[in-house]
């Protein structure tokens, strides 16, 4: 009796252990791949929140759905769109945070207390800087998909891997923003000649949690390589050195970078030296001229040497003058190194004045397939 | 007195599982943040500091019990504080490693409230894990001894896991070594206790170890310092990504931490370590618990442990539920760090110096 009686029970408890009883279909479920967020225009304060999620039904008529809420936060914003859809709305797939300009400008700071709060959000959700307002991008329909979110996240993707904007999450922003010495940032999206087009090789500068500006093409890749976050990417310059008309074009494809930074400190006069290690590979060279000699190779990488120490100057300078932050990360080398001289509060003016030194060293590896 | 095979052995090896089971669970999840909050970017010198006291410490506890080879907790405790002093301290004893447990549970409903179930009852989720912490010892120490064997191994994944987001670490953030001074680093130590805490339980299982040898020493400070260089790396890694600064906002560091980049297949690597974690907390339930059990068993002399696994569960189930929130649960956790000092380390010391004083000479009669 007591046999039959026992088998029965681990029946019915491997039944029980065979499936969630609340599982909920995927046609059940608006699974957010893109968030978007913008000011409200009607009601200071609040902000505008956008969502795309795909319909996933085949006998849907739009193969999207895009739902905008506004709020006095972000959560807030999220809880009335979940008002305004039939399904329930998950945010655990979010790729993206699509982050309007003006909420930029503003302070994103609470937003991204709001995100990595949530133990549903993740931290390595992508963070962008949208031209103008989130909620254009986000109606824009790209032709190779259905969701622009998915297809700005591969875009961004791309660009992060050719090294033209730092790599930025949602976790990353925050400890740049929580720790002294450096000042976040996050890339920047821009349109391009056709609506559906888009560009990202900008970054966009903070200030804390504020947007103060917008370094571009060329600046974008020489900040991530300052960041010490290059992987790939290509750095094009004249060679021999002069005026591009007169010079043939040498393309040079970095393959791994690496810097070193060092701090002294002099009669209180703070001199930064970093060192910016870059292996390379020839990728192109306009001129008819061998380069398979270690001669023309060593010229090269004086060459490049040359130009990236004068863009990376020029560089240099707009951060400290114009923009007036250290979004390179510095301060958190002259902290550890000069602990008493560094002033968290008013380090990004220590930035401005101090004397920095950028000493390129770049080893051309290989000359590609031609000689 | 003991008698082989018939109150609950365990074996040698398994008393050592069992310091690293009971110790590393719901502790490791906040270290690095408690002790950072104090010691900065030294907060793992604090942790290998007190891991390292630690391990020497449980050398003098197994040196001065394994004189009474053949007496429980209570009875070496009788010979040498006096029977009075004995019983109250081992009734002191119980009623911690109840509390202990249930602040455990709690800690346990918490995280499985927060990352898996939101929207069950904490009721539930409380209950569930009281049930299953019943069956794996209502059985006795011998049951839970195996149940460690096993459950040990969930451990492993804590180790793999402090090497894929190291890649997003600096090791600037650990610097400059030493700079927050020997004062923070030593204040950064007592919020590590909880942490490191469980190791005491060795006072219990001790008499209960049916093979012991000499060897019984190296070996469980050998376990200790496991777990020291495991939270210590953990802790620096954890600093060397977040930095000290971020890192105090975070109140499950070790969770973020694996927050951090995208691995291929497992999408969501905290769940997939959450998984892991709560067998591991299990794990330390059940010694605790058992620990427990067995200091109320030998100061009522009732004949079985599980008279009091299953008087205490109901026990243990209340408090479980009554802090009222996660910021309550932190206080109670940092009052159990603190009694774990007088079991932990006070006890010891004491036990040390009443044997060289008058004990010696006991352990030689009860040994003729």
């Amino acid at each position: 009796m007591i046999k039959p009686f026992k088998l029965i029970a681990i029946a019915v408890i491997v039944m029980l252990l065979t499936s969630c009883w609340d599982a909920k279909q995927l046609d059940d479920l608006y699974l957010v791949y893109g968030i978007g967020i913008d000011t409200s225009q009607e009601k200071q304060q609040h902000f505008l929140v956008t969502i795309v999620a795909p319909t996933i039904d085949p006998e849907a008529p739009e193969p999207k759905v895009e739902i905008h809420s506004e709020g006095e936060s972000l959560r807030n914003a999220q809880d009335n769109i979940q008002n305004k859809a039939a399904r329930r709305i998950t945010f655990a797939n979010t790729k993206v945070l699509f982050i309007g300009e003006d909420v930029a400008n503003k302070g994103i700071g609470i937003h991204i207390d709001s995100m990595l709060r949530d133990p549903e959000g993740r931290g390595t959700i992508k963070l962008l800087v949208v031209e103008g307002r989130a909620v254009n991008l986000m109606n824009v329909e790209p032709q190779t998909t259905a969701l622009v979110s998915l297809y700005i996240f591969d875009l961004l993707k791309q660009s992060q891997e050719t090294s033209t904007v730092p790599r930025v999450t949602l976790r990353s922003f925050n400890n740049d923003l929580k720790t002294d010495g450096i000042e976040p940032v996050i890339p920047f999206i821009k349109y391009g000649n056709k609506p559906s087009e888009f560009q990202i090789n900008s970054v966009g500068l903070f200030n804390k949690d504020k947007m103060v500006g917008i370094v571009e093409g060329i600046d974008s890749m020489l900040l991530t390589l300052l960041r010490s976050e290059v992987q790939d990417g290509f750095i094009t310059l004249p060679y021999p050195l002069g005026e591009v008309e007169e010079s043939s074009i040498l393309t040079l494809r970095v393959m791994r970078g690496k810097s070193k930074i060092e701090t002294s400190l002099i009669n209180n006069e703070l001199t930064i030296i970093q060192e910016v290690r870059l292996n390379a590979h020839i990728s192109e060279y306009t001129s008819s001229a061998p380069v398979f000699d270690d001669k023309t190779i060593k010229s090269m990488e004086q060459a490049a040497n040359s130009q990236i120490k004068i863009i990376c100057e020029e560089l240099l300078k707009k951060l400290r003058n114009e923009f007036g932050v250290d979004s390179i990360g510095y301060g958190k080398y002259v902290k550890v190194n000069h602990p008493v001289f560094f002033d968290a509060e008013e380090w990004n003016e220590q930035f401005s004045r101090a004397n920095i030194i950028i000493k390129p060293n770049v080893k051309i590896q290989m000359v590609g397939s031609r000689q | 007195m003991i008698s082989k095979f018939k109150d609950g052995e365990i074996t040698s090896f398994q008393s050592y599982i069992m310091i690293i089971s009971i110790m590393v669970g719901t502790g490791v999840l906040g270290l690095a943040r408690s002790v950072a909050e104090i010691a900065k970017q030294d907060a793992w010198i604090s942790v290998l500091v007190n891991g390292i006291g630690i391990s020497i410490i449980i050398a003098f506890t197994i040196f001065v019990i394994s004189k009474f080879p053949q007496l429980t907790f209570i009875q070496y405790m009788s010979l040498l504080l006096t029977k009075p002093l004995a019983y109250l301290v081992v009734f002191a004893y119980g009623i911690y490693a109840i509390f202990t447990t249930s602040l455990i549970i709690r800690f346990l409903c918490e995280m499985v409230g927060t990352w898996f179930l939101p929207r069950t009852p904490l009721t539930v989720i409380s209950f569930i894990i009281v049930a299953t912490l019943v069956y794996i010892t209502k059985d006795g120490l011998t049951f839970v001894g195996r149940f460690n064997e096993i459950i040990v191994l969930a451990i492993i994944p804590f180790i793999f896991l402090i090497f894929p987001s190291l890649s997003e670490a600096s090791l600037i953030n650990l610097k400059p070594i030493g700079d927050s001074g020997i004062h923070s680093i030593i204040k950064g130590i007592p919020p590590s206790f909880y942490a490191f805490g469980g190791y005491e339980v060795i006072l219990i299982i001790y008499p209960f170890i049916s093979n012991k040898n000499k060897m019984n020493i190296r070996y469980s400070m050998l376990a200790i310092l496991f777990v020291t260089v495991l939270y210590t790396s953990i802790v620096a890694s954890q600093i060397a990504l977040f930095g000290y600064q971020e890192i105090t906002e975070i109140l499950y560091s070790f969770i973020n931490y694996l927050d951090v980049i995208d691995f291929p297949i497992i999408e969501r690597i905290e769940i997939f370590f959450t998984f892991f974690w709560t067998f591991a907390v299990i794990g330390t339930l059940s010694i605790q618990f058992i620990a427990g059990c067995i200091a109320f068993q030998s100061v009522f002399k009732t004949k079985k442990t599980n008279t009091f696994v299953y008087l205490f569960t109901p026990i243990i189930y209340i408090l479980s539920l009554l802090p009222e929130n996660s910021v309550k649960v932190a206080e109670y956790s940092e009052i159990v760090g603190k009694a774990n000092v007088c079991f932990g380390i006070f006890l010891p010391i004491i036990l040390f110096i009443m044997y060289l004083i008058w004990g010696r000479k006991k352990a030689y009669d009860k040994t003729i």
